[in-house]
């Protein structure tokens, strides 16, 4: 401490300020802050809690295993004599619920062993109630339209107000007509279950395109006596190569499974966030007269500008859930060095990701992949910002 | 002067080591509690130096741990991080708060105020006023350097962190909001 620092020194101690903190209002604020604490607002949380939480990526991966099925061109296929579709079709027909047991296994190895139970909707289109059961206790269960996620390790209730988990189509007749006849390269052969040693029809088939542009295969397993689907394994690529992505190792079917399969009673104390910010059509930009990938770039560099200029409104339209309160970032961003073109990113099925590398105010750089969603509220398109593919940038 | 209390280890609440409240109070509401209480007052008291007044002090405070609470998920780091976040988001909420230039204006208008010279109620008013008044007229980032310094008895290095800056950084701002200090207020004379 040089001299002038210890003259002010000095002379600040001879200062007497009125700082004693008053304890009624340190009470009163804790007794907001825990209420703020039990009603914390899911902008930041939940996108976070998905994307950063391996086991929850799992079973985000396992809620959207089949609606992937979907979405892909039909071209016939023949059918064996020992055992044909057609007949499983017909044997699944009377069946209206599932339960599923097996693995989920994410990219970089990690396992989910998880139970899922499913039930129709009454046009057998897809199910109405779905329950899945992680085996870290985490559990993700749809009601009334709206899909709940439960994290026990932070005994919280997060409430997405749409529909994010189901089985569309049904496993029952329309999907495997679907897979039937757009699948690729559809080859069956037999073999004896070795537990069992009951009749089996094996099936394997793959379609380029499955997942918004990635491909997929699958080996399926029927019981040729009862014609049902037993099990299935799904790999995230062409050839089946390495561990399957899902692996459906045993499914028992019902005619019907009772509401109370599907309750779940949140646990006392829970915090509970709940997010409907997507659906509001005043948040997001306009793509009206936009192709999607202008759209895509000029959101994204429109946030960031904002993050920037330190708009917080405009952060909090352009990216209404999950944005994290960047006012509190000791090295800030201050400048937009590039955003380059939107792109299907491998994993990432909510929408185009669009890269961006930003500037902090110490001089470093980062490539932030921004996931962007389109979206149709009443006939407008427009474009949100989701979140960041993989990790945000932390204080 | 009252100082600051900056070491969280000589609060009632210690029980817990650092890390592992940190960690509890993430889900955990009665250790968000506690780390609260752990650190209330010296945000309190460093939000009193920057504004010079209490109502706006607390106000300030409260804000500071709203946001805690809306961004404690994101937060890494230890307890001694954990001071450090708090005062750069204090820092930020009080310029933002000092940026309105009505707030400004009429904290300058109340500095100009103060009673002094004969009048004064006690010397200590007096030099908070004209130190507030010379305080008041620096860049926001020079107020709150010098607050961080003299008042919450932060090293350079810890300055740097919460201002995300480099130690070599704070001690030339340092000096050069000194530097405009004396020209305002003659504090080498009360040596």
């Amino acid at each position: 401490m040089d001299k002038r620092e210890k003259q002010f020194e000095d002379f600040t101690h001879k200062i007497k300020f009125d700082d004693n903190p008053d304890i009624r209002h340190r009470h009163n604020l804790e007794l907001k802050l825990l209420d703020a604490f039990s009603k914390q607002t899911p902008r930041q949380t939940i996108w976070r809690t998905i994307m950063k939480n391996n086991i929850t990526k799992l079973a985000v991966a396992t809620a959207v295993i089949l609606i992937a099925a979907l979405g892909i061109v039909l071209f016939e296929k023949s059918a064996t004599t020992a055992w044909a579709i057609e007949q499983t079709i017909e044997a699944l027909r009377k069946f209206n619920a599932i339960h599923i047991t097996g693995i989920a296994i994410g990219k970089d190895g990690s396992k989910a062993s998880f139970n899922l139970w499913a039930r129709a909707k009454e046009d057998g289109s897809a199910s109405d109630k779905f329950r899945l059961d992680l085996d870290n206790g985490q559990i993700r269960w749809v009601q009334d339209n709206s899909t709940y996620n439960y994290d026990p390790n932070r005994n919280m209730v997060q409430i997405l107000t749409w529909e994010e988990a189901a089985i569309s189509p049904w496993i029952g007749p329309n999907l495997l007509q679907v897979l039937q006849h757009a699948t690729k390269d559809w080859a069956v052969s037999y073999g004896l279950d070795p537990k069992t040693g009951r009749n089996r029809a094996f099936v394997t088939c793959s379609h380029p395109n499955a997942n918004a542009g990635n491909p997929r295969s699958w080996w399926f397993e029927f019981d040729t006596e009862s014609k049902l689907l037993v099990s299935f394994k799904q790999w995230d690529n062409l050839y089946r190569e390495g561990l399957p992505a899902f692996d459906a190792q045993k499914i028992t079917y019902y005619e019907n499974l009772p509401d109370e399969t599907f309750d779940f009673k949140i646990p006392e104390g829970a915090i509970v966030v709940q997010e409907s910010k997507l659906d509001d059509p005043n948040t997001g930009m306009s793509a009206e007269d936009m192709t999607q990938e202008e759209a895509g770039v000029k959101i994204v560099r429109e946030y960031w500008q904002a993050v920037i200029d330190e708009n917080w409104d405009l952060v909090s339209k352009l990216r209404p859930i999950a944005h994290p309160d960047y006012s509190t970032m000791r090295n800030p961003f201050v400048e937009i060095v590039n955003v380059g073109q939107p792109y299907q990113q491998e994993g990432c099925s909510i929408g185009p990701v669009v890269p961006v590398t930003m500037k902090f105010k110490n001089g470093d750089t980062r490539e932030i992949k921004m996931v962007t969603k389109y979206r149709d509220i009443n006939g407008k398109s427009s474009y949100v910002i989701m979140g960041t593919f993989g990790k945000e940038p932390e204080f | 002067m009252m100082m600051a209390d900056t070491n969280p280890k000589s609060d009632e609440n210690c029980e817990a080591n650092d890390g592992q409240l940190i960690n509890e109070a993430r889900s955990n509401p009665a250790a968000f509690a506690r780390l609260y209480r752990r650190h209330y007052d010296a945000v309190f008291r460093y939000c009193v130096h920057r504004l010079f007044k209490r109502q706006l002090a607390e106000d300030v405070t409260s804000l500071v741990f709203l946001s805690v609470v809306e961004n404690f998920h994101r937060f890494k780091g230890d307890e001694q991080d954990f001071r450090n976040w708090l005062y750069t988001i204090a820092t930020n909420t009080a310029n933002a708060n000092l940026r309105k230039s009505a707030r400004r204006n009429d904290l300058l208008k109340r500095a100009n105020e103060q009673p002094s010279g004969e009048n004064s109620a006690d010397e200590s008013s007096e030099k908070a006023a004209l130190l507030q008044k010379a305080i008041l007229t620096l860049r926001p980032r020079y107020q709150t350097i010098i607050t961080l310094r003299f008042f919450e008895n932060l090293r350079l290095t810890e300055i740097a962190e919460v201002l995300g800056s480099s130690p070599g950084t704070v001690r030339s701002q340092l000096k050069r909001a000194l530097y405009k200090l004396r020209k305002k207020v003659a504090f080498e004379q009360e040596v």
